[in-house]
């Protein structure tokens, strides 16, 4: 065929290698042009061409010199052209094309900035109908075919009956079907995944044309899920995944964080948001907590890139979708790093047709969600009084103490008094701005996106500000070769409130709750005042909020770029690499005028930076042999990940706090600065075969060979297998009479996978450097750190898992059930020593932790028509049992550690799950000295708390401690409901935890009557005053509360149940008239609150609560309290 | 094209196939292997010192509360600081902080002193550093088990260090072997010890002979009660004052709130000055609202002679605070009240006041005591009157803390005793005291019904932790009856 070029054209055919080149070229110019955020020129070529009859050469000279493309057209074809009327404006070039091109009896195709003309295609469903007999009739039946949201459906079928007719849409989703009789018709359009298009037509005497716009089946079973290294389609599903789309990852507004994003979206993924401080990470736990040293996070796998943690670097706008995978036969694939579970991120990418921008954006404000009843002034001083008269008459004092306050001081405090609460916790602002330009051509596809989110938290001076940046780009450069690109650029400032040290380093959370109300922000010099229940007295919380510096920043850098070249059909090799990069800073300043700047105001400054390399070579075969099926992936990979930081150390006492931490070196007692350095290697082969007869029985093989630089010499390898089946009931024949049955699908699943979550290191002898003072210097000697210990190897996950995928009335009622039984064995358990060996502990791999559960997903459509209403119900439940520690000495097991965080009293009992609360009961307050004697606690008198003595010897002693909690929820739920009607849609998201309890150490200063700290209200006026009076509260005193603050106790604990009205979101679209109007394609506007019910009977600020660590499942120290918020938003689509 | 790409991949493959076997190889550079590390007389040096950083917790909180809190010199501690109450209450636990903390502290300077000693050996450095370097690890494990020793009785005598994890159990050895371990690691760091330490703060040939002294005069008290170790005691109490290397610092208050050693100092552990680190301010000071720890019982307040400068100075009794209000009486030894005055809390504290180990005053009490029991009180005035003459405010009035005389041989051993109080306390030997002379039933008398359990024999020894007891499978100390 004789080409005729016209304009200039790349050379056609090119070496791959010099192609590949161009492909990089090509992409990175791509990149910086979507960097500059002009994408949209380059894409939405807008072209104005006017005439009346014009040749459509002379439309292509004029498209030519205005936009740069070229045009490829066989002259025999152009002969054949009709000329052309038009009158266009600033009309976008596909736009423009498509009408030049509609009268003509060719199309057109976009390549790389060359538009090629070509024959229609040919229809694939010839008539059947008597074509010969009778003269061609003059009218043809065409139309476009869109999805819901506009977008062109390549692929559909057409039919029109009678007479079975049909066509395929094209890539702008045009479908022609001609030589069509008048008469009355029936219009099909079918598409995978879509509800069919039904439609009555007359044809008479003129050609008939139709927009078709399909909607999405309720929950398609033809879409496709991410798994690891791949995609496969959800019907061919074998394994446990949960999927949750972009809508519901930003569902719930005021959010940072992908995991609190997850929270009661997907079953069997617990989400508990441990803190209200904005840019914080939750705890996320998949399926219970598997390991006690080894770490509990989930890996994060975005668009195919491990993460070594991910928090809130990510922008949620731009996720696409997220699937989480839960069973070993898809988390096998990620071998050494899948046993917590993999949550596999999926950002947006580009595509085909004119580009769209969108904005995205809210404003809220956030407060505290429920302020706690404290006593008031004037009932804070009456306790005072009260303890030292107490005092005085049972001779805890001494020496008799003259009462606080008069009855005249007493009377004036009325009404009067400092509401920390009030003082400390604000109004706090949260936004969010997102904007995205996408499009695409048939081969280069882009998606680019800018945010900016900015949340005040409820604390003065905490908050989380992030810019985000992205680039997403691919590009077919041939049949045969593809290539992508993404990269995520992140830079964040975190303020994190003082909280985390609790009752110590002057938690202001803590302080706020139990700061007397008698005492002003200021001291009559104009500083700030202590708090002196705590016995080194600690600036007030206004002025450590105000005072204290400390703002961390973060940069994050995510990028990787994949090459697809397909060998032959089917077989495909993919050569991916990728690098995240994170750089932090922390600065931190506390002036001398706020206690933990004593004594003259402390300064530190501290880099950090880690890097990871990954690259990846895989191999897919994919073909079909009649009804068997096979999909086939083997690949290799490595990755390095290396980390080092600068630490400045602190600088103390400085003549002046305008250096802040500018200037260490001007500090008296001089920062000793440190260095660090850390790396490791990881080395694996992967593989994995599935096969499918049918479409009807399923199985799939998975295997990871993993080589880590962190094990010892004879463990750095091990072999991740696993297997699973799965058989679509549904499709055999003899339930296809089983109309309510629209899908069946059993499944089952069995495999290993590991945890490598230990630090680097852990298994070689060290001599590590320590300071000694002599002649008052430091110096530098060594001691013996560890010894080497060769046998350390990968802590094991064995996972069953038995599933069943239910669809009813034609999908319209979808149930997914998994039951799983894990075990997870040699934990990597820092295992207890004879300490007289000098040596406390040291990790080996002993133990093992079952989890078992159940998790139920639950969608429905539960109403069509008008109002349509469809919710989803996600219901887990997990059990958590340690079934084996290490053994001791003489080979007994060991049934009881104290492990890390928890101490004693948060201590690891097999058979329990780990991290419960371990020790007294307090059965009531002893109501006369003789009592206490009686008891077994004869130091006790009345109005001290009585502790249960358990073993009945006669002495209340360590031997009388036991298990006081259940702090596993017996089940958490989410349940996510989302209504339309006409232009309006409302959300409601549900979420709750039931069955758990929550340890309260809060509560121990909140009903601590000894004078120093502010009790709430309710146990103030149930303190003990007197033989009778009270059975919960002990007796006002200086030494009040003393044996419940130190001692673990069954005061602290309370239920942690709760349901709560996690978001509602009411929106409203635009309609199409002032859509027009405005020039724009879609608006939507909402208001949402988040968090502005729970039903709980926790006393605390928030059931969702919980200490950093991961065993311990909630623990209520005196942590941020999470907040409620009002938000208004608006998405725009131009 | 086909075949490039198929290259492509095999070469990244073989890439990763070939980097993987010295890949995985960890490569650490924050810290050393010991068998690269040993190349000259230096890298010895350095490990022994590192034997003295574990010395640092040794007079911690935790600690104190067994030296000194579990006493009849102190009163009630504060109930805030935990486990700190049922301690001073007899109603300690196996698995307290510092049942578990002395223990392991102790242990780790064995550990680091075996380490060293093992590399030692063999170590092809000149001899007279070898021995000097191997005295002084010797010293210093002795100093730990003699702590171990007198807090838990029987216990488990490491003398090699551990090449495998697989040996760390160990059983208990009788108090007499260990006794002998430390005697003769003794006798070999005052033989081999340099006279004077290379450095302030490290151990030299006297420092040995006075904790010798020390050792001997434990020994000969309860429970070994091997009486015959008097004559040593006092020789080596003696060797040390006769030395003409210390005197006693004239003026009691003198001796402490230093930041470097006195006249008097023998051994005690230092601070840099901007740096701090001695955490008995924040154990002792008081502030309002505030109870310490370790506080002065009122009985021993009152206690005290007329005109006695170890009450006047080291019992503060007026102390004003940064609010105006008088506080209660507490230690002053090492505390710093400039730091109080100023407002600072315990953890902004820079304090770098010396803590003597071994003192020239201890070594005049142990004279005396031993000569009494050797020879009766007829030579051993000299000795306490000594440091009771410098106890007084006002050394030309002998009215003041006045000299002993004519007291019987009891009477002289409940007096020098007495004085050991006085003079000694919050210097981490009052407990030790109490047991050595068999008077723990002091406690008993001065605390009654405050106590949960009485205070019995079993009180001879503290609980061996209960991790110890798990991991180590041996036998409990008695316990409460």
């Amino acid at each position: 065929m004789e080409l005729l070029v016209y304009g200039k054209v790349p050379e056609p055919r090119v070496s791959l290698l010099t192609k590949t080149l161009l492909i990089m070229k090509l992409t990175a110019c791509l990149i910086l042009i979507a960097t500059l955020q002009v994408s949209a020129k380059t894409y939405a070529q807008k072209i104005s061409v006017k005439g009346k009859n014009i040749s459509l050469e002379k439309v292509f000279d004029l498209i030519k010199d205005q936009t740069g493309y070229a045009f490829v057209y066989d002259p025999a074809l152009i002969k054949q052209a009709r000329p052309v009327s038009i009158d266009v404006k600033d009309m976008p070039l596909q736009q423009a094309l498509d009408y030049c091109f509609k009268e003509q009896p060719f199309t057109y195709e976009i390549k790389y900035k060359v538009i090629v003309l070509k024959d229609r295609p040919r229809l694939p469903a010839e008539p059947l109908v008597l074509q010969s007999a009778t003269p061609p009739p003059p009218h043809q039946v065409s139309g476009t075919v869109t999805d819901e949201k506009g977008t062109p459906v390549e692929g559909a079928s057409v039919i029109l009956k009678p007479g079975n007719r049909g066509a395929a849409t094209d890539a702008r989703g045009l479908f022609v079907i001609s030589n069509v009789e008048d008469g009355t018709y029936t219009l099909l359009v079918s598409y995978v995944g879509y509800t069919a298009y039904e439609k009555k037509i007359i044809v008479s005497g003129q050609n008939y044309t139709l927009d078709a716009s399909l909607q999405a089946e309720a929950n398609a079973l033809n879409e496709t899920v991410v798994v690891g290294y791949g995609t496969v389609r959800k019907s061919d599903l074998t394994g446990a995944v949960s999927s949750v789309s972009s809508d519901k990852v930003t569902q719930v507004k005021a959010v940072s964080n992908v995991a609190q994003a997850l929270q009661g979206m997907a079953a069997g993924v617990q989400v508990n948001q441990s803190s209200g401080q904005p840019g914080e990470s939750m705890i996320i736990k998949i399926r219970g907590t598997n390991s006690i040293n080894g770490g509990n996070a989930p890996l994060y796998v975005v668009d195919g890139l491990p993460l070594d943690g991910l928090s809130a670097q990510l922008n949620p706008d731009d996720i696409e979708r997220i699937e989480v995978l839960k069973d070993a036969s898809s988390t096998a694939i990620y071998g050494s790093r899948g046993a917590n579970g993999v949550i596999m991120i999926t950002t947006k990418k580009g595509k085909q047709g004119k580009t769209q921008v969108a904005y995205n954006g809210y404003v809220g404000v956030q407060s505290l969600r429920k302020k706690k009843e404290l006593v008031n002034a004037q009932e804070f001083a009456q306790l005072q009084n009260e303890a030292v008269t107490n005092d005085n008459a049972s001779g805890v004092n001494q020496t008799p103490q003259p009462l606080p306050w008069t009855d005249a001081q007493l009377d004036s405090l009325a009404g009067k008094g400092t509401d920390w609460q009030d003082l400390v916790y604000r109004h706090a602002t949260v936004q969010n701005h997102d904007i995205s330009i996408s499009g695409g051509s048939a081969s280069t596809k882009y998606y680019t996106s800018f945010g900016y989110y900015d949340q005040d938290g409820i604390i003065t001076n905490s908050n989380f500000k992030r810019l985000s940046f992205r680039a997403n780009v691919s590009n077919t450069i041939s049949d045969k070769l593809s290539i992508n690109t993404s990269l995520s650029l992140q830079n964040s400032i975190y303020r994190q409130a003082v909280y985390a040290g609790a009752d110590g380093g002057g938690g202001i959370p803590f302080t706020t709750m139990v700061i007397p109300p008698t005492q002003g922000v200021y001291d009559a010099a104009g500083n700030y005042t202590k708090f002196t229940g705590v016995s080194w007295g600690e600036t007030n919380p206004v002025g450590i909020s105000n005072a204290l510096y400390n703002p961390t920043s973060n940069i994050r850098i995510i990028g990787n770029t994949g090459l697809t070249y397909e060998i032959i059909p089917g077989l495909k090799v993919r050569l991916n690499a990728g690098v995240d990069a994170g750089f932090n800073k922390s600065d931190y300043y506390a002036p001398s005028i706020i206690s933990i700047g004593q004594p003259g105001g402390k300064a530190s400054k501290n880099y950090s930076n880690s890097t990871t390399f990954v690259t990846e070579d895989l191999l897919t075969y994919a073909k079909n042999f009649g009804k068997h099926n096979i999909d086939a992936l083997g690949g290799a990979t490595y990755q390095y990940s290396k980390a080092e930081n600068l630490n400045s150390g602190t600088g103390v006492t400085f003549i002046t706090d305008a250096f802040q931490n500018n200037n260490i070196g001007a500090a008296t007692t001089a920062a000793i600065p440190g260095t660090g350095f850390s790396d490791s290697k990881l080395i694996s082969y992967l593989g994995r075969f599935n096969y499918n007869y049918d479409g009807k029985y399923f199985a799939t093989v998975t295997g990871r060979y993993d080589g880590s630089s962190r094990f010892a010499e004879n463990n750095k390898y091990a072999f991740f297998p696993s297997g699973a089946v799965a058989w679509r009931m549904s499709e055999e024949a003899f339930m296809k009479d089983i109309a309510v049955v629209s899908n069946l699908k059993l499944r089952a699943s069995y495999g290993l996978s590991g945890n490598q979550a230990i630090g680097n290191y852990q298994t070689l002898a060290r001599l590590s450097n320590v300071n000694t003072i002599f002649d008052n210097a430091i110096n530098i000697a060594y001691v013996q750190g560890s010894l080497a210990y060769s046998n350390l190897k990968w802590e094991t996950t064995k996972q069953l898992d038995l599933g069943l995928d239910l669809g009813l009335f034609k999908d319209r009622v979808q149930l997914t059930f998994d039951y799983y039984n894990k075990k997870t064995v040699d934990l990597l358990l820092n295992v207890g020593l004879a300490t007289s060996s000098g040596f406390s502990s040291v990790l080996q791999n002993f133990g093992a932790v079952q989890n078992r559960g159940y998790e139920i997903q639950l969608a429905t459509v539960n109403t069509t028509g008008v109002v349509k209403w469809t919710s989803v119900l996600n219901f887990s439940h997990n059990a958590t049992k340690v079934l084996q520690l290490e053994n001791d000495a003489t080979g007994k097991p060991v049934l009881y550690k104290e492990l890390g965080a928890g101490g004693n009293w948060f201590p690891t009992i097999v058979g329990q799950s780990m991290g419960q609360l371990y020790g007294y009961k307090v059965t009531g307050i002893y109501q006369s000295d003789e009592e206490a004697v009686k008891n077994g606690e004869p130091t006790k008198r009345a109005g001290d708390y009585k502790f249960w003595d358990m073993n009945g010897d006669g002495v209340v002693d360590g031997n009388d401690r036991s298990t006081l909690t259940h702090l596993e929820p017996k089940f958490t739920f989410g349940f996510n409901n989302s209504i339309s009607y006409k232009n309006f849609q409302l959300s409601l998201l549900f979420v709750g935890s039931y069955g758990n309890d929550i340890v309260n150490e809060f509560r121990k200063y909140n009903i601590t009557m000894n004078g120093s700290w502010a009790p709430s209200k309710e146990a103030f006026d149930e303190r003990w005053q007197g033989a009778g009076s009270s059975n919960s509260v002990d007796k006002p005193s200086k030494n009040s509360g003393s044996s419940i603050r130190d001692y673990a106790n069954s005061l602290w604990v309370e239920n942690g149940s709760y349901i709560k009205l996690r978001d509602i979101t009411l929106g409203y679209n635009f309609s199409p008239g002032v859509l027009k109007a405005l020039r724009v394609s879609a608006i939507n506007l909402y208001v949402s609150a988040q968090n502005f019910i729970t039903i709980t009977k926790y006393s605390g600020y928030d059931p969702e609560v919980s200490w950093s660590a991961a065993t311990v499942n909630g623990w209520d120290r005196g942590n941020y309290p999470s907040m409620k918020s009002l938000t208004a938003g608006l998405k725009v689509n131009f | 094209m086909k075949t490039h790409s198929i290259y492509i991949f095999l070469l990244s493959f073989v890439l990763i196939l070939q980097s993987c076997k010295k890949d995985l190889e960890e490569q650490p550079r924050t810290f050393v292997s010991p068998n690269s590390f040993f190349t000259n007389p230096d890298s010895y040096e350095q490990v022994v010192k590192g034997v003295y950083s574990s010395l640092g917790g040794l007079y911690g909180g935790n600690s104190m509360m067994m030296r000194e809190m579990f006493s009849d010199i102190c009163g009630a501690p504060s109930a805030s600081f935990e486990q700190a109450l049922p301690t001073y209450q007899n109603n300690h636990q196996p698995f307290f902080y510092n049942v578990r903390g002395e223990w392991s502290n102790d242990y780790g300077i064995v550990k680091n002193a075996n380490f060293i000693l093992s590399y030692l050996t063999n170590a092809t450095i000149p001899d007279a550093q070898k021995n000097a370097f191997t005295a002084e690890a010797k010293f210093l494990r002795a100093f730990a088990y003699f702590q171990l020793v007198q807090f838990y009785g029987d216990i488990p005598l490491r003398t090699e260090p551990l090449t495998d994890y697989s040996q760390a159990q160990l059983n208990r050895s009788t108090q007499e072997e260990v006794y002998k371990l430390i005697l003769d690691d003794l006798t070999f760091a005052e033989a081999n010890l340099p006279d004077a330490a290379p450095q302030t703060g490290r151990v030299y040939k006297l420092a040995a002979s006075a904790l010798l002294a020390k050792v001997y005069l434990t020994m000969a008290g309860n429970p070994l009660k091997q009486t015959q170790y008097y004559q040593q005691a006092k020789e080596e109490a003696l060797k040390v004052i006769n030395s003409g290397r210390y005197q006693l610092v004239e003026d009691y208050s003198k001796i402490f709130h230093n930041t470097t050693y006195t006249t008097e100092s023998i051994w005690e552990q230092t601070f840099k000055v901007d740096i701090g680190g001695n955490s008995l301010q924040g154990i002792s000071s008081t502030a309002t609202g505030f109870v310490p720890i370790i506080l002065p019982a009122t009985w021993f307040i009152n206690s005290f002679s007329n005109g006695d400068q170890r009450k006047a100075w080291g019992i503060n009794q007026a102390y004003v605070g940064p609010n105006g209000n008088t506080l209660a009486p507490f230690f002053q030894k090492f505390v710093n009240n400039a730091i109080t005055d100023a407002g600072t809390l315990p953890s902004g504290v820079i304090n770098a006041y010396t803590i003597p180990f071994l003192r020239l005053g201890e070594m005049y009490l142990i004279a005396a005591e031993a000569e009494n029991e050797t020879n009766g009180p007829a030579n051993a005035y000299q000795y306490i009157n000594k440091i009771r003459g410098r106890a007084r405010i006002d050394k030309s009035n002998t009215t003041q803390v006045p000299d002993l005389t004519g007291l019987s041989k009891d009477q002289f051993r409940n007096a020098v005793l007495m004085e050991r109080k006085w003079e000694l306390h919050e210097e981490g030997s009052t407990w030790f005291d109490l047991k050595r002379t068999g008077t723990l039933n002091r406690i008993q008398t001065l605390r009654g019904t405050d106590l949960v359990h009485p205070i019995g024999d079993y009180n001879n020894t503290w609980y061996i932790p209960d991790n110890e007891i798990t991991n180590n499978n041996i036998p409990q100390n008695p316990t409460y009856q």
